[in-house]
């Protein structure tokens, strides 16, 4: 069987962008919600702070995480 | 028009195919080479436009600065808004009160960075000299040891230190983990980051317009049915030179404003 | 603005510092996983780190 279309490169490329994706609308939606929370309520900024970068700091992992295992895993 | 996107290209007049500007636009052919001291020196056409873009800042200022009066006539005028908007507005607001002692040093490094980066739309230069590694290495270093110097003297050598690596409202066993991240994070990321942000944005950008106008010429000289996606590049080139005027004057205002957080930073730590 | 980046940047430390100790343990035990596990480690010291230093009414 002859190859009929071949695509060359590097992958861990491709899965950084891939891995990009989750992570990005994932701290969208955090940082929103932090946004709506403190204008409803401008008292409870200080509180929430630690859950917003909390839940940027978890949802950036997993990007982090894409970036670093192509190297890792060689 | 080809011959001088050519020149200004550095690429090899072949007939056959285009050929891409690469990131050897940055190291064109050297107009004067000597060696001092055993360093290797070499004056090419990016030295150049640095010396007359900071020439033109140098002499703007000092023209403005002349012969100051109470009402400011129009060049003191737009010397005094521009400085204002980096003594008030990043110095006085970041670091406090204190930070005017330091609205000098970050003035002249926004308006070096502003000049050096608006040097890649202008035409005939055409190449931003922020673009070349040494540049932004040079400056991101000076920043490193003006904050480690401001804060150790403010502070004393160990409580600087005690501030910075081991944070408070961490349990005693976990600062085995947590010093050496510190460290990294604070001592080698931060002057890192702050060259390679500068140095990246200047060499993408002017990379991207290169490739662009290089693209244009090609698709208008090449003779068969691609001379219909030349407008489209056209256009493009037109558009991301606005782009990159938003991005270089962004990229100016962000090494300046991390620089003197990280001032602030080392100035109040006695918490 | 400059936290922003100041998390990022604590992040990507702690994988980078954690990775390398990790690296570094693996050309000397001559094993493999324990890049993977310096990586891990240093992920959640960091996730820790931004929460101690930037939430906790900063």
């Amino acid at each position: 069987m002859s190859v009929l279309a071949e695509l060359t490169g590097n992958i861990g490329t491709v899965a950084y962008g891939l891995a990009a994706i989750g992570p990005g609308i994932g701290v969208g939606i955090v940082f929103a919600a932090y946004i709506q929370a403190t204008a409803r309520q401008p008292e409870s900024a200080a509180l929430t702070r630690t859950y917003l970068f909390l839940g940027f700091a978890l949802s950036e992992a997993l990007a982090i995480l894409g970036f670093v295992v192509p190297f890792i895993i060689t | 028009m080809s011959a001088s996107v050519v020149l200004a290209s550095e690429c090899p007049p072949d007939d056959p195919g285009f050929c891409a500007p690469s990131v050897l636009e940055f190291f064109p052919k050297p107009l004067a080479t000597f060696d001092l001291f055993g360093v290797h020196f070499a004056i090419t056409r990016i030295t150049i436009i640095m010396w007359i873009a900071t020439g033109l800042m140098v002499w703007f200022f000092v023209a403005a600065s002349r012969n100051m009066q109470l009402i400011p006539g129009r060049r003191q005028y737009f010397a005094e808004s521009g400085y204002s908007v980096i003594r008030d507005g990043v110095a006085r607001e970041v670091i406090g009160t204190e930070g005017l002692r330091f609205a000098p040093y970050l003035a002249s490094l926004f308006f070096f960075i502003l000049i050096n980066n608006i040097m890649g739309i202008i035409p005939f230069a055409q190449i931003p000299p922020t673009g070349k590694f040494a540049i932004p290495v040079v400056l991101a270093a000076i920043t490193y040891v003006l904050f480690n110097w401001v804060g150790i003297r403010q502070q004393g050598l160990g409580p600087y230190f005690k501030n910075n690596l081991f944070p408070a409202g961490v349990p005693k066993p976990l600062y085995v983990l947590i010093t050496p991240i510190e460290f990294f994070s604070t001592f080698v990321f931060r002057p890192f980051t702050l060259a390679v942000r500068l140095f990246a944005n200047m060499l993408a950008g002017h990379l991207l317009l290169a490739i662009f106008a290089a693209g244009t010429v090609y698709l208008f000289t090449v003779g068969n049915f691609s001379v219909i996606f030349a407008p489209v590049s056209f256009v493009m080139t037109v558009i991301m030179t606005f782009f990159e005027l938003l991005v270089q004057v962004l990229q100016a205002y962000v090494f300046v404003v991390l620089t003197s957080t990280y001032i602030a930073g080392a100035m109040e730590e006695a918490h | 603005m400059s936290d922003g980046w100041a998390v990022v940047g604590t992040l990507f430390a702690g994988v980078v510092v954690w990775g390398g100790i990790g690296w570094l343990i693996d050309l000397w035990l001559d094993t493999t996983f324990v890049k993977a596990i310096g990586v891990l480690v240093g992920l959640a010291t960091a996730i820790y780190l931004v929460v101690v230093k930037y939430g906790d009414t900063g």
